[in-house]
């Protein structure tokens, strides 16, 4: 893997000067910490010039005899916010071959799933299905970023026949974890250049014809989709963390969001072996600040203590990041903590504290509780370095147009990539793009755009933008709104339509209000003190609800009806003037009386006969 | 129009044929093209299908033709041998036999001593797939034995009755083999036997799937490398079979899933003084929590479960114990039973030795010694697939089997069975899909699923005419076929499209345009008959004519 990439890289090297001093001092800063920590990287550039290496790195794994591994952690940060985030990952590891492995014999790795990644040829798997929104300017950066809704995105090996993989993956899926990932097809799937890069071992340089990306903003997430997630731990719900996973406690959060992440990574410094990475996530927020008290503990957030470790997990860990205790809030953590880690990284310090789930499990139920000695005095929240918003302006069912604000609160200039998801039946003009900071005109380093077409592709518009120091940028579009075939709406269709988030993808140079791990690392231990040359966010903005013109939906057969009877008459007439004529005629008086008269007595006669 | 004759009012018969003209070509337009047009860019698509052929199918004879050679010492007990087996077996249904006898010397047979050497002289005769060979053979202990080939020894002193019994019980499973027909084409009126219940229903693949449950994982270690074991023991087992249909074999690791049942603790003479006992009733319950986790999303194959739950030291020894009491089998760590046509289950005890001693929460590894419980599970795989277990007869033996691999003739039956039941299968799915499609006119009959009834007809002609010439094994692939393309046919998307289009909708969209066209239209044709076919009449009463014509044109008028 690293003899595909080298040429890669000296050739960039050599063509591009200044940041390309970079890309070396990242390679030999990779290459050490390589040979310390038996680490391999893959490492590949994106076409653009400026915008360095996003989703680069690959990784660690430990190296033991069984073929597989199962790490059960949770971490609970309090926000500034007065919010309790509690984010669970429980990882498998698997040492073999993703592209070569048959998935027909399993362990520890779910069998259900391992079917469906080997049946479509899948190289890296990233489903997640979100409710609520992560609000990036008070809770600074969430361990995994997911869209509102589901997100679904997938390499594959290949792409031969990749429409059809693709279709039948996510269907299979849908079934998988009883989610409408059916609803997925071409239509609403996009191969974005850029934004999506493998996150994982690559053997050889993969191109976006390979990646399929589709979100489903409406899809409502709760626990018949928690069940089927929840089974695919090799100890269910019965020991360990899991445990706490109860869903009157977990649907009853600001946010809840269900991920499921396959991956490989590599066993060894010279990735000659890889191994599958399975990380099932669970991010949760809690709201303390609406109870009496702000005390919070695992029995009050998730309604049950911690009876036990999983007896699987290698690795059974509860971090609670105290960073903030004693400067923004005072609390005292019930037991004390065994170990406090201090975490050093890219210039921000944080104390995790460290409860370890195997060494207490005899203890009886365990439980961590935060006791606050006081109440607690709401101080500025320091917003993180990027966020973004976005909405949909102009009134009416006709036009309108659609806004991304895009915040840089860095002293430097920060290079992002913006990729904008619009479904077909929201037709965009190019034309009208604008990109302003600061009153003055943006100008993307690199755009793409692939108009949409009717029912079978949405509008893919990815740029590359330098936003300037402490500036707000400001990317808008004008839209029109289609009307759709009468089939085409869905059961309640004044209700609007949904459009997926926009997601904005930056190497962000410090690590403040960043919790996400290394994409060398596998677990959230592998997050402390791992200070990189960049650490990758992809945010997601807020997803939008747009009504597009509805019919009355009586309106087809009340057509019928008004078309027939106009063209009925019409016709009469027509066909009266032409085969009928009216005549006068010398009449006798009362002839129809006198008709009719005779008639009846004719009748009358008969009927006697 | 004319204004000629000054008068007004009066048309002149020139004016009266431009309009019987002009109703004329409205009547063509509109019932001529307008109809028709209509007719045909609204009907549904259908292919038409050869309902002759499938009612013929009713008809249809299945009869396996199977060629049976005796080779005795003398010409005299070859041929009463023959006779004998025909009298007896003629009654059999789905069989045609045809028994031929040869003479053998008996140097030919002295020569050899074990079953293996008598084995070898059997392929010296030519016994073809489907086809048998009865050897009588003078030194022989057992008075029938069954080789592992397509042969039968036979003693001089057995009788032709005892060889009967051997073909139709053992090999040739007539009763079984028409019940099976039977059963699927009258299900009302035949129940099934033992044998076709456990049988999985016809597919051309099967999954299989090995589940090992660990209820307590922080009690024992199940040392053992599953893809090994299934590659050693159970996939030879399959090549084997794979004529039959296409196996693919998983396997999976389950945790925590325990029992849902407490089993009784029993004691007893033993070094632990006690096991645990589990009656027989209760079994059904213990698949039960296993189904949530046995499901696939991507296979469509019926799977084939065989589950191995190993109980921890302190819930061990688990025994089965049947419905009068009685334990099951005393010896072995293996327990086992097995559910028809969903899987077998083996409780895999680990041994004493390992248990003694063993103190709360301390891990035990064990190693499941390979070869029992493999051996039950492909003991469980024959009778789920379809190979019965023999049922003693006095004075008839079996070959033992010296591997997992099943016996030739044992194959030939299970072919012979599958063909009877893929057969009578598709006939049944073609009858009812051909009814379906006659008595609802809605669904479409797309040009795919005309194609596959077409071809799963000519399949299931093919099969029974390959059968019938004795030519097993391709009657067999010709039956998978039929089988196969008669199920797609079936269960093709395609078929329900239209089918929950109302017809009340129809009539609600066209009657306001028809109705009110139509009528003038219709009316008119009167007076266009009235026109040519009374201009005889009409000259001769020319003026009578007119007046009355001219009156119904008033009507309105004066209305």
């Amino acid at each position: 893997m690293r003899i595909a990439v080298y040429p890669k890289c000296e050739k960039f090297l050599t063509s591009i000067c200044e940041w390309a001093k970079g890309c070396l001092k990242v390679i030999q800063l990779q290459l050490q910490s390589c040979a310390k920590m038996r680490t391999a990287f893959a490492m590949y550039f994106i076409q653009a010039l400026i915008l360095s290496a996003i989703g680069d790195v690959g990784f660690v794994s430990c190296t033991s005899d069984v073929d597989d591994a199962f790490n059960e952690e949770l971490m609970l940060k309090p926000l500034p916010s007065g919010h309790v985030y509690a984010h669970f990952q429980f990882t498998t590891l698997w040492r073999t071959d993703i592209e070569t492995e048959t998935f027909q014999h399993s362990r520890l790795f779910p069998r259900g799933l391992g079917e469906i990644i080997g049946r479509h040829n899948v190289r890296e798997l990233h489903v997640s299905l979100t409710e609520g929104l992560w609000r990036y300017e008070k809770w600074g950066y969430p361990l995994q970023d997911t869209g509102s809704g589901a997100e679904v995105y997938a390499w594959f090996n290949d792409d031969r026949r990749i429409d059809e993989n693709w279709k039948s993956l996510t269907n299979a899926l849908a079934g998988l974890l009883c989610a409408s990932l059916n609803f997925v097809d071409v239509s609403n799937s996009l191969s974005p250049d850029f934004t999506f890069r493998p996150s994982g071992a690559i053997p050889r340089p993969l191109n976006s014809s390979c990646l399929r990306y589709s979100s489903l903003p409406r899809e409502i997430v709760c626990t018949e989709n928690l069940t089927p997630f929840k089974k695919l731990l090799p100890c269910d719900s019965k020991k360990g963390l899991a445990t706490l996973l109860n869903s009157a406690y977990i649907h009853n959060t600001n946010y809840h969001s269900i991920a499921v992440d396959v991956r490989p990574v590599c066993t060894n410094a010279a990735c000659t072996q890889t191994t599958i990475e399975l990380r099932q996530t669970i991010s949760l927020v809690y709201d303390t600040m609406t109870t009496d008290s702000q005390d919070w503990s695992v029995r009050k957030l998730f309604g049950i203590g911690l009876r036990s470790a999983c007896p699987l997990a290698t690795l059974s860990r509860v971090y609670v990041d105290v960073t903030d205790n004693e400067t923004s809030e005072t609390y005292r953590l019930v037991p004390e903590p065994p170990e406090t880690l201090i975490s050093l990284r890219g210039g921000q310090e944080n104390r995790i504290a460290v409860y370890d789930i195997k060494s207490l499990s005899n203890a009886g139920m365990f439980n961590v509780a935060a006791v606050h000695s006081k109440a607690k005095i709401y101080g500025v929240e320091i917003p993180p370095v990027l966020f973004a918003n976005r909405y949909v302006v102009g009134y009416g069912q006709e036009r309108g147009g659609l806004v991304t604000k895009l915040h840089n609160n860095y002293w430097k200039p920060l290079d992002v990539v913006l990729l904008e998801n619009i479904p077909w039946y929201i037709p965009v003009y190019t034309h009208t793009i604008r990109i302003t900071c600061q009153g003055k005109l943006l100008k993307p380093l690199i755009k793409r755009y692939v108009p949409g077409r009717e029912r079978e592709r949405p509008y893919y518009l990815e740029m590359v933008l330098r936003l300037p120091p402490r500036s707000v940028t400001e990317f808008s579009i004008e839209l029109d709104y289609l009307f759709l075939k009468w089939q085409e709406y869905p059961p309640d269709a004044n209700h609007g339509f949904y459009m997926g988030p926009a997601i904005i993808t930056s190497l962000l140079p410090t690590a403040r209000n960043y919790t996400a791990l290394p994409q060398d690392g596998s677990t959230i231990s592998s997050s402390f003190n791992a200070s990189r040359d960049g650490y990758l966010v992809q945010l997601r903005t807020e997803i939008l609800l747009v009504s597009l013109p509805t019919p009355d939906f009586s309106m087809p057969y009340n057509v019928i009806c008004l078309a027939c009877t106009a063209v009925a008459l019409a016709f009469g007439p027509l066909h009266n003037i032409t085969t009928k004529r009216l005549v006068l005629k010398p009449s006798k008086k009362n002839k129809l009386v006198s008709y009719i008269r005779e008639k009846l007595s004719k009748t009358k006669v008969d009927k006697i006969e | 129009m004319s204004d000629n004759s000054g008068s007004v009012g009066y048309d002149t018969p020139s004016d009266a044929s431009y309009r019987i003209y002009a109703s004329i070509s409205f009547a063509i337009l509109l019932l001529g093209v307008g109809v028709p047009l209509w007719w045909h860019t609204t009907a549904v698509p259908r292919v038409t299908l050869p309902y002759d052929g499938i009612a013929q199918l009713s008809n249809l004879d299945i009869k396996i033709s199977t060629r049976i050679l005796v080779a005795a010492l003398t010409e005299n007990r070859a041929k009463l041998l023959v006779e004998e087996i025909n009298r007896e077996l003629k009654s059999a249904e789905l069989y045609n036999l045809q028994i031929s006898h040869a003479v053998i010397s008996s140097n030919l047979i002295s020569s050899a001593i074990t079953i293996h050497d008598l084995e070898k002289i059997a392929i010296n005769f030519d016994v073809q797939v489907g086809e048998l060979l009865l050897l009588e053979v003078p030194n022989l202990s057992d008075g029938v034995l069954a080789g592992s080939h397509r042969t039968i020894f036979f003693s001089p002193e057995a009788s032709g009755l005892k060889l009967t019994q051997v073909l139709s019980n053992w090999i040739l499973l007539n009763k079984s083999v028409a019940l099976t027909r039977n059963a699927l084409a009258e299900p009302t009126q035949f129940s099934l036997d033992k044998q076709n219940r456990r049988r999985f229903p016809a597919s051309s693949a099967y999954d299989v799937l090995l589940t090992l449950v660990n209820p307590y994982p922080d009690k024992l270690t199940v040392d053992w490398h599953l893809p090994n074991v299934i590659k050693e023991y159970i996939e030879p087992f399959l090549d084997e079979l794979s004529v039959v249909a296409n196996f693919t074999v998983k396997s999976q690791w389950l945790y925590l899933v325990p029992l849902d049942v407490t089993p009784k603790q029993i004691p007893d003479s033993s070094v632990l003084g006690r096991h645990y006992a589990l009656p027989e009733d209760v079994l059904p319950q213990i698949i039960t929590p296993l189904e949530k986790k046995l499901a696939s999303q991507v296979s469509l194959n019926p799977c084939i479960n065989l589950v191995m739950y190993t109980p921890p030291c302190d819930k061990a020894p688990l025994h089965i114990y049947t419905r009068s009491g009685h334990r099951s089998k005393t010896s072995s760590n293996v327990e086992a039973f097995l559910s028809p046509r969903w899987g077998g289950v083996v409780i895999a005890n680990p041994p004493i030795e390992s248990c003694i001693d063993v103190e709360d929460n301390q891990m035990v590894t064990f190693s499941p010694e390979a070869s029992s419980i493999m051996g039950v599970f492909i003991a469980h795989l024959r009778l789920l697939l379809g190979i019965p277990d023999k049922e003693p007869i006095p004075g008839a033996a079996l070959v033992r089997l010296d591997n997992s691999k099943p016996r030739e003739w044992e194959l030939d039956a299970l072919l012979r069975i599958r063909a009877v039941e893929q057969l009578t299968s598709a006939k049944l799915t073609l009858q009812s899909l051909a009814q379906l499609l006659e008595e609802i006119s809605n669904i479409v009959i797309t040009d795919t699923v005309g194609d596959r009834i077409n071809g799963a007809l000519k399949w299931v002609e093919d099969s029974a005419d390959k059968l019938r010439h004795g030519k097993l094994m391709e009657g067999f692939a010709s039956s998978k076929e039929a089988f196969v393309t008669a199920e797609a046919a079936f269960t093709d998307p395609s078929l329900l499209a239209l089918l929950y289009f109302p017809d009340d909708q129809k009539y609600a969209v066209y009657i306001p345009l028809f109705l009110p066209v139509m009528i003038p239209v219709l009316l008119s044709l009167r007076n266009i008959w009235r026109y040519f076919f009374s201009k005889t009449e009409e000259n001769e009463t020319n003026k009578g004519e007119l007046t009355e014509e001219t009156k119904e044109i008033d009507k309105p008028k004066t209305d």
